[in-house]
């Protein structure tokens, strides 16, 4: 009996000796992190956050993952800071619902000297105070860039396009909306006739794209916010039978809108791999309390999903 | 003593096109109590609207000491030294006596900062209370406070605006015995002082107390003035309906049947270990004091409220449970005390109302026919002759009287074979109540059974077979209709 | 005078509506198609579960659960369907909306919760199983047995006009025609007396708040094939366009008036008046505000046509 307690002693021990030798950034083992999400019931952000525990189960980590109640909720955002501080946790990564409204969170953060690792959203720092590590992006306007690069290029460079948009004054639908924006100017062809807010949801997008249907009999390219109004889309074009004449692409790269561009309905999304960008936000904090130095961005590979190269992200 | 303080000139109004007063003359006179009767739609409401200034008269004109006045606000009709007291109080629960005596004109202590003066409220306050020889501490929330004393906040605001008339309406309808005794000396104060109150009522035996003057208003015009020595009770039930009323308790004793309800050692909330009964063709009273137990009986009997102890007895079978749809299956039926909110849907028609007891009796099959819905409330209103156009009228815009006939055909509609009647003609006018009255009597007829529950001792002397007296909560005496007297009763109910 | 401001304070719904059509057609190159997509398509939806809304606010409350419960029902039946147990499905969505609207019923009549907070308190708490359901999984591609429910049309009429319309007419039928539906009425207007008159009160709420339930999981189950995807977010703003439409139809919040009926022409003005803005290129951002100006003025006209009901012999 007592020989097989020190034999399981003994094997306790060189298993966490073991662990602690293989990981690859010994001053983060142990080590507490809070990584804050803008929601989470949303599927990618639930990728996130499996992406986040992952990496802490890989460098020995213990990480609570958490999001306001209330998506996107500036305001809950800042309790869950409070809370974290109250914690006492050794690093903080954040993704911010308001890239403004966060900043006296932050400033909160660097006074308590907890380190911050900015993820997917980027914190204002236009005051100075609200100070972070290092930002790791799966770039929103690069994200808009290529989907609406890749629009342009099925509706040959020109025709009527629309924006459909997530609820109003969202950071993700000012960036991506300026991201299309930028890209549909710079072909003569292309004429922006309207911007129309879908509430990020299905049903929603179905019944506006509907209306824009009516309203511009002519339009050419419908680029969506996110693949749930996409798909919205795609159904009300589906109905007036102009799939193929109208060009759709969403952002985000969910599997009903995979399956979609295989069937070749949709034409394309973004895939924004929220997982990797939670990964390495957070093997960039176990990067820095190893003592490591951190770049100020850090880039997360972005792909644009089309019919010809959907089977691979479908595998993956 | 014989100035006059407030003379009514030919004043009219009338409500889209329906003329409520007409061409009204009245003096009132320095110091004096001023009553003024009539029944239900008569216009007395409407005349103190005008006086105080919350309606707008249509013609006519108002002198206040011998100089013409246009009183068109409420703060006009205040500021000229008139006030009234409404049957609802404009008191605001949750702020303090002091407050609301001062609301709206709270003093100012530093001109500023516009500070209240809190001390001055307080100390004017507690002085205005000590008048009224009430012990209370002006910083006591409304909220905490009875009804009588509720009133007495009211009649404190008035004075503290130095009011030199002083309109009250119905003030005694929500008070006990002793409360309006002490409401009475304080009047009999304020008019030795030289205001002059002009005060409504329904209860003709107070007036005789009270009364420098009467007034009897009918349809809108003044039948007479006269003073009080000079009026009796009859004479002025006859100028109120224009006819006489005989006999208002119209009985026929009937031999009663078998038992229909027994409560055994029934106990409940607010009472206990009662024990009464209940046979067909005859009318039971209970009486009792406020709080004494009598609507709570009524309600746990008709399964509003649970029944803690004892059990219930109808037609001879026993329930130590009742619930409002059982009682109404078993054919009781409850007219309650508070008309419009437990009574009937006062939002809802007369046909809607009428019928809403026998639904699903009436129409077994569960589909409505609007054909038979009509002709069953067309019938229950001819026969209780409650007085509108149609019986798609809603009911809210029935009189008390009408309304209460609407309740009671309710129930006769749906046949039912025990009729308990809380407090069935309170604020009701005399006609009306003479109709009631009437009513009860042909059911008993029928061979009904009615338990009747009433504050007005004649009433119930008028017309129960036997009385139940009762006393926090426990039935202290049974009177037969030969013994009963209101002394009696009264030393039974104390 | 009095005659066309009587007139137009009985009708004004009604001529709101054709304003709103004539405006939207004469901007619009296919009026005709914009009309059926409004009527066939976008109407249907907010009818089924408006009229959820509409029953509860006649007993006095309200039902803001409607767009979780129909999240949650369509997404457990998805599991279902999509193995192609359709019936088994939708059964099982009308069960589950019926038994979450039995659990409302309870709370507001046993339990005595105000009925805002109860199914607003409600509202997160299914919403939240949902998610855990899901747990940010969809459902989708489901056969085309399924879909044809909300895709499919006879004689050129979308499948889901029919389904709405036979919904107002049972409701209307119970509603105006029967002892329940008159009980419902005067529970809604009184409780109180209608207790006091032997109805079981209780039992009429519980039973409204599941047919309210029933209503949210059908329409749930029409989005879900028309869009041929379960998730969890769906009906999120469901509560609250539900009351939008039943407060402009006319039903009053006090309880014991308006009906149905009322709730159409509510919603074909929300949706009319949706698809105006949208056809005449009016920015997203001026529509909230122009909504919420028609639920207020509709309820002034609502006042002004009662005051002066009498004056104006309406």
């Amino acid at each position: 009996m007592k020989k097989a307690f020190t034999v399981f002693l003994v094997v306790l021990f060189s298993i966490s000796v073991f662990s602690v030798s293989a990981a690859p950034y010994p001053g983060a083992v142990g080590k507490k992190a809070t990584l804050i999400l803008k929601d989470l019931t949303n599927p990618v952000w639930i990728q996130a956050a499996e992406g986040a525990k992952a990496a802490a189960k890989d460098f020995g980590m213990q990480i609570e993952v958490v999001a306001p109640i209330v998506s996107n909720n500036n305001d809950e955002q800042i309790q869950l800071v409070q809370q974290a501080i109250a914690k006492r946790k050794d690093i903080m990564i954040l993704t911010p619902a308001d890239s403004k409204g966060i900043v006296p969170a932050v400033t909160e953060l660097n006074k308590a000297k907890i380190p911050v690792i900015n993820l997917n959203t980027k914190i204002n720092n236009e005051s100075g105070r609200a100070n972070s590590e290092t930002f790791v992006v799966a770039d929103n306007i690069t994200c808009a860039t290529l989907c609406a690069t890749e629009l342009a290029r099925l509706a040959n460079g020109s025709g009527e396009a629309i924006i459909l948009q997530g609820p109003s004054g969202g950071q993700v639908t000012i960036d991506l909306t300026k991201g299309a924006e930028d890209t549909f100017a710079k072909y003569p062809g292309i004429k922006l006739v309207d911007k129309k807010e879908a509430k990020f949801d299905r049903a929603t997008g179905y019944k506006v794209t509907q209306d824009m249907l009516i309203t511009y009999p002519n339009l050419k390219i419908i680029f969506s916010c996110n693949d749930e109004m996409a798909l919205g889309a795609v159904k009300a074009v589906e109905e007036v039978g102009k799939l193929g004449k109208i060009f759709i692409g969403g952002i985000d790269g969910n599997k009903d809108a995979m399956a979609s561009i295989k069937e070749g309905k949709l034409n394309t999304t973004v895939f924004k791999n929220f997982w990797l960008q939670a990964y390495t936000a957070v093997e960039a904090a176990a990067k820095f309390l190893d003592g490591q130095k951190l770049p100020a961005l850090i880039p997360v590979d972005l792909g644009i999903v089309t019919k010809e190269n959907v089977e691979k992200y479908l595998a993956m | 003593m014989d100035e006059t303080i407030l003379e009514i000139r030919n004043i009219s109004k009338s409500f889209s096109g329906v003329p409520v007063l007409e061409d009204i003359n009245m003096c009132i006179k320095k110091g004096e109590v001023h009553v003024i009767v009539g029944e239900n739609g008569a216009g007395k409401s409407t005349l103190m609207k005008i006086i105080s200034g919350v309606y707008k008269k249509d013609k006519g004109e108002l002198f206040f000491e011998g100089a013409p006045v246009q009183i068109n606000s409420v703060q006009k009709a205040l500021s000229v030294g008139i006030s009234i007291i409404h049957q609802e109080f404009n008191l605001l629960p949750h702020r303090t006596i002091g407050q609301n005596i001062f609301l709206g004109r709270e003093p100012i202590k530093s001109h500023f900062l516009k500070t209240i003066d809190y001390e001055h409220i307080c100390k004017r306050s507690k002085e205005l209370l000590e008048y009224l020889g009430l012990d209370l501490d002006p910083r006591t929330l409304v909220y905490n406070l009875g009804i009588a004393q509720q009133q007495m906040v009211e009649v404190a605001k008035a004075l503290c605006f130095e009011s030199k008339v002083l309109i009250m309406d119905e003030p005694t309808a929500t008070l006990t015995r002793k409360e309006t005794a002490k409401l009475f000396e304080i009047i009999k104060k304020l008019r030795s002082e030289g205001v002059s109150i002009i005060y409504i009522s329904h209860r003709l035996e107070e007036i005789k107390q009270i009364a420098d003057t009467l007034t009897v208003l009918r349809d809108g015009k003044v039948v007479g003035s006269l003073s009080i020595e000079d009026a009796s009770i009859d004479q002025i039930i006859r100028m109120m309906v224009g006819r006489e009323i005989k006999d208002q308790y119209e009985r026929h004793y009937h031999t009663h049947g078998e038992e229909v309800l027994r409560t055994e050692n029934l106990g409940a909330k607010r009472f206990s270990e009662v024990n009464i009964n209940l046979r067909r063709g005859e009318i039971v009273g209970l009486s009792g004091l406020v709080g004494a137990g009598r609507t709570e009986i009524a309600k746990t009997i008709f399964g509003e409220d649970a029944i803690e102890k004892g059990s219930v007895y109808v037609y001879g079978k026993k329930y130590n449970k009742m619930n409002t749809q059982r009682a109404t299956r078993l054919r009781i039926g409850l007219v309650p005390e508070d008309r419009k909110e437990e009574g009937a849907i006062v939002e809802m028609s007369i046909r809607h109302n009428i019928i809403h007891a026998v639904l699903p009796r009436l129409f077994k099959s569960s589909v409505i026919s609007k054909k038979i819905e009509l002709s069953v409330a067309s019938k229950y209103k001819e026969e209780l002759n409650i007085k509108a156009p149609s019986v798609n009228k809603l009911v809210k815009l029935l009189s008390g009287g009408n309304q209460q006939k609407v309740v009671i055909a309710k129930w006769m509609c749906a046949d039912c074979e025990i009729l308990i009647f809380d407090e069935p003609t309170r604020g009701i006018d005399v006609g009306a109540k003479a109709e009631i009255y009437a009513i009860m009597s042909q059911l008993v007829g029928k061979g009904k059974a009615i338990l009747m529950i009433s504050s007005d001792l004649p009433e119930l002397i008028g017309m129960c077979d036997r009385i139940y007296t009762l006393k926090d909560g426990k039935v202290t005496a049974e009177f037969s209709r030969t013994e009963a007297t209101q002394e009696k009763i009264l030393a039974a109910c104390v | 005078m009095k005659r066309i401001a009587g007139f137009a304070l009985n009708y004004y719904k009604i001529i709101l509506l054709f304003a709103i059509l004539s405006v939207s057609s004469s901007v619009t190159q296919d009026p005709l198609q914009n009309i059926k997509n409004m009527i066939m398509i976008q109407a249907p939806f907010v009818m089924i579960y408006s009229f959820g809304m509409t029953l509860a606010v006649i007993t006095g409350g309200l039902d803001l659960s409607l767009g979780s419960v129909a999240a949650f029902s369509t997404c457990a039946a998805a599991f279902l369907i999509i193995k192609d147990q359709i019936f088994l499905g939708i059964a099982v969505c009308l069960l589950i909306g019926a038994g979450l609207g039995l659990l409302n019923g309870l709370l507001i009549t046993k339990a005595k919760v105000n009925p805002f907070i109860a199914t607003y308190g409600m509202d997160w708490v299914i919403r939240g199983a949902v998610y855990i359901m899901m747990s940010g999984a969809m459902i989708y591609h489901f056969s085309n047995d399924f879909k044809i429910i909300a895709d499919g049309s006879f004689l050129g009429i979308s499948n889901l006009v029919y389904i709405s319309v036979a919904i107002l007419l049972i409701l209307m039928f119970v509603f105006q025609k029967t002892v329940f539906g008159r009980n419902v009425y005067s529970t809604g207007a009184n409780t109180k007396v209608s207790r006091l008159t032997g109805v079981n009160t209780d039992l009429l709420i519980i039973i409204v708040y599941m047919i309210s339930g029933v209503l949210a999981s059908t329409s749930g189950l029409l989005y879900v094939a028309r869009l041929d995807c379960a998730e969890a977010f769906l009906g999120k703003n469901f509560g609250l366009q539900a009351l939008a439409a039943t407060l402009i139809g006319g039903t009053s919040l006090q309880g014991g008036k308006g009906g149905v009926g009322n709730t159409v022409i509510g919603v074909l003005i929300m949706v009319f008046l949706m698809n105006c803005l949208n056809v005449l290129k009016v920015s997203t951002l001026w529509q909230d505000a122009v909504f919420g100006l028609v639920i207020v003025v509709s309820a002034l006209l609502e006042m002004a046509k009662q005051r002066y009901a009498n004056y104006l012999q309406l």
